[in-house]
C-alpha cells in the first residue's frame, strides 16, 4: 500500500511535441496526493489542470518525468487498466458521460468492462447508486435527470469499478446552485464515509474551501500550495491569476484596514458573522 | 411612459392536453421601462427561460399577452417577426449555435435577416465584433477555431450586432472561469450603459444580479415571487433563502448579524454597502 496514491514527478507535458515551438502546458509539476485526502485544484481556463487531470490516469503520459499511480509507472501501457481501475474520472459535461438508456445499466457498465460477475455487479451498482442517493433513480432513463442527478450517476458509475481514487474536472461547472451542493455533498461524503482520494477540479472558490488541501496552478505549474486557510491569506496572488478571493475573506479585510479588530484566516459567511458579532459584543452593541 | 415590456396575466403550458401538462409560467404580470437592468433570478424550472421566450415572440402564450413597445407580440406575423429584431436573444452556451463558415458570417446572420445593406452589416458586424474584443483578423476564421471564450463573445456578438432596444441574456457566464466571467459581465454592463438599451439577465450568480442590475424579478414555482429594485428584493433575503435561493454572500453575512441583535440594515448587497454599515453601527459608540 502506497501512502501516495499518486505522485507526480517532474513531470512536463507538451500538446504537438512534434511541432518546433510546441509550449509546455505542464512544466515541470511534482505532486503528491495522500491516500484518502481531498484535493482541489484551482486556476483560470489554460493554467493546465485539465491536463493534469488526465496525467492522473493515463490517458496522458509526461514527456519528461513521470507520474506513479499506487506506485504504477503511468507509461508502462500494460498497466494502463489497473491504473484506470485505481483512479476513475468524472468530466465537466453531464450529458456527455453516461452510455446508456437506464440509470443502473450505466452504472454497471465499469465493473462489466472489468469482467466483474454478474451477482457482484448486481451487489456494486446498488451501493454504488445509494452511496450517491441515486438508488430510487435505478431505473430511469438519464435524459429524465437534471445536471446534478446526472454526475451523480457518473460518480456511481466509476465507485462501482472499486475505483480508489476519483479525479472530477470541473463536475460542477455546468450545473445550477442546487445541482453543485448535490455533487459537492456526495462527493465530500465519499470521501469521508468510504475513504476514496478525491482531486477535484473547480473554479468556485466556495467548493475548494470545503477540501484539505487547494493546489493553485497557473501557467502550467503550482503556484500555491496548502491548506483552504493558507491558500487564501495569498489574497493578491490569487487575483492576478484570475481567480476570485472568498467574499467573506475580502469583507473582513476591507474590515480590518478600517481598524476594526477581526482575527485572520475568516473564509465562510458564518465565521465571518462570528468574528463582527465578538467585535460588537466587545464595544458593548450586542 | 409606456413600458417597452409589459405582461399580462401571461400564462404558458407545456404539453397541454396530455398527461404530461405542466405550466411553465401562471398568471404573471411585469413592467419592464425602458432602459432598465433587470436580473431574472428562480430555480431550474421556475419559469425564467420560458418567459423571456415570450418577451420576442418565439413562445405563443396559452393565455395573456405581452406588449413590445405598447403593441401585442402576437397580433400578427409580421409584429412576431418584429419582436425577434426588437428584443434579441442570446441563449444559454450560445456558442453550440455558431454554424457559419467564418465568424464575421455568424455575426452577420441577425443583420442580414433583418434585410439590412451590406454597407450597415458590415459596419454593424465591426461594431460588435470590436465591443466584444473580437480582433478583425479573427473575423475570417471558422467559429470552431476560436477558443471557448472567444466563442462565447462572436455569439453573444451575433445578437448585438441587431442592436435589438432589449437585449436577454439566458445564463452567460455559464461554465466560464471568473476572469472569463468577469470579462462578460463587463461587456453587458458596458453595452447598457453605452446604448442605454433594456437589459434582461438570467443568472444564477447573485453576485453577478447584484453588481449590475437595477432591478431583480424573482420567479417561483412559476410565479413572480417579488419584482423590485436590488436593493428592495435582497432586503428580503431570509425569504429568498427560504425559497432555497441563495442571496449574495454578503447580504447572508448581514442576515447572520441582525440574527445576533446587531442592528444593520438589511438591504445590504455589495461589500462596500456593508463596510459603511458596520462603520455606522460601530461608530454610534462613543471611543
Amino acid at each position: 500500500m502506497h501512502e501516495n496514491i499518486i505522485e507526480i514527478k517532474n513531470a512536463a507535458f507538451f500538446y504537438d511535441s512534434e511541432t518546433a515551438n510546441a509550449e509546455a502546458v505542464i512544466k515541470n509539476i511534482s505532486l503528491s496526493v495522500k491516500r484518502g485526502s481531498f484535493v482541489a485544484v484551482l486556476g483560470h481556463n489554460g493554467s493546465g489542470k485539465s491536463t493534469l487531470a488526465k496525467l492522473c490516469n493515463a490517458i496522458l503520459v509526461p514527456q519528461e518525468g513521470k507520474v506513479f499511480v499506487n506506485g504504477m509507472d503511468t507509461s508502462d501501457s500494460s498497466l494502463t487498466f489497473e491504473i484506470r481501475r485505481a483512479v476513475g474520472m468524472v468530466f465537466q459535461n453531464p450529458d456527455n458521460q453516461i452510455v446508456a438508456t437506464v440509470v443502473e445499466d450505466d452504472v454497471a457498465f465499469g465493473p462489466e468492462n472489468l469482467g466483474v460477475e454478474p451477482k457482484e455487479i448486481r451487489r456494486r451498482v446498488d451501493s454504488a447508486l445509494r452511496s450517491v442517493g441515486m438508488y430510487d433513480f435505478r431505473g430511469f432513463p438519464p435524459h429524465n435527470l437534471s445536471g446534478g442527478q446526472k454526475q451523480r450517476v457518473a460518480i456511481a458509475g466509476i465507485i462501482a469499478m472499486r475505483t480508489e481514487c476519483i479525479v472530477l474536472d470541473e463536475p460542477t461547472a455546468m450545473l445550477d446552485p442546487k445541482g453543485r451542493v448535490e455533487v459537492m455533498k456526495t462527493v465530500k461524503s465519499l470521501n469521508r464515509e468510504l475513504g476514496i482520494t478525491v482531486v477535484f477540479i473547480t473554479h468556485f472558490m466556495d467548493e475548494a474551501a470545503q477540501a484539505d488541501r487547494i493546489i493553485v496552478m497557473d501557467d502550467g505549474g503550482i503556484i500555491l500550495d496548502g491548506t483552504p486557510k493558507e491558500v487564501f491569506s495569498n489574497k493578491d496572488t490569487l487575483r492576478e491569476s484570475g481567480l476570485d478571493v472568498p467574499v467573506a475573506a475580502e469583507f473582513a479585510d476591507m474590515l480590518i484596514s478600517e481598524g476594526i479588530d477581526l482575527p485572520k484566516g475568516i473564509l465562510t459567511a458564518d465565521e465571518c458573522v462570528e468574528a463582527v458579532a465578538d467585535a460588537a459584543k466587545k464595544r458593548g452593541l450586542i | 411612459m409606456t413600458p417597452v415590456i409589459k405582461a399580462e396575466n401571461l400564462t404558458y403550458i407545456y404539453g397541454e392536453k396530455t398527461s404530461f401538462e405542466v405550466a411553465a409560467i401562471k398568471n404573471i404580470n411585469i413592467e419592464i421601462q425602458k432602459g432598465d437592468f433587470v436580473g431574472i433570478i428562480g430555480h431550474t424550472g421556475s419559469g425564467k427561460s420560458t418567459l423571456i421566450q415570450h418577451f420576442n415572440g418565439l413562445l405563443k402564450p396559452n393565455s395573456g399577452r405581452v406588449l413590445l413597445d405598447g403593441s401585442d407580440i402576437q397580433e400578427s406575423k409580421e409584429s412576431v417577426r418584429a419582436a425577434r429584431f426588437k428584443a434579441g436573444l442570446c441563449f444559454q452556451y450560445p456558442e453550440y449555435q455558431l454554424f457559419e463558415d467564418t465568424v464575421y458570417k455568424d455575426i452577420a446572420f441577425g443583420p442580414k435577416n433583418m434585410g439590412l445593406g451590406e454597407d450597415e452589416i458590415s459596419a454593424r458586424v465591426l461594431r460588435a465584433a470590436r465591443f466584444v474584443g473580437i480582433n478583425e483578423e479573427l473575423l475570417s476564421k471558422s467559429p470552431f477555431d476560436l477558443s471557448g471564450g472567444e466563442k462565447r463573445r462572436a455569439a453573444i456578438a451575433g445578437v448585438m450586432a441587431m442592436e435589438p432596444e432589449v437585449l436577454m441574456l439566458d445564463e452567460p457566464t455559464a461554465g466560464l472561469d471568473p476572469r472569463g466571467r468577469d470579462m462578460i459581465l463587463g461587456l453587458i454592463k458596458e453595452y447598457h450603459e453605452h446604448t442605454g438599451s433594456t437589459v434582461l439577465l438570467v443568472s444564477h450568480s447573485m453576485e453577478a444580479v447584484a453588481r449590475l442590475a437595477s432591478k431583480v424579478l424573482v420567479l417561483n414555482n412559476s410565479a413572480v415571487a417579488m419584482f423590485g429594485t436590488v436593493s428592495e428584493v435582497f432586503s428580503r433575503g431570509r425569504e429568498l433563502m427560504e425559497m432555497d435561493l441563495n442571496v449574495p454572500e454578503i447580504t447572508r453575512i448581514f442576515i447572520g448579524l441582525r440574527d445576533r441583535g446587531l442592528p444593520v440594515a438589511a438591504s445590504v448587497y455589495t461589500n462596500e454597502q456593508g463596510r459603511d454599515e458596520i462603520l455606522r453601527v460601530f461608530g454610534e459608540v462613543a471611543p
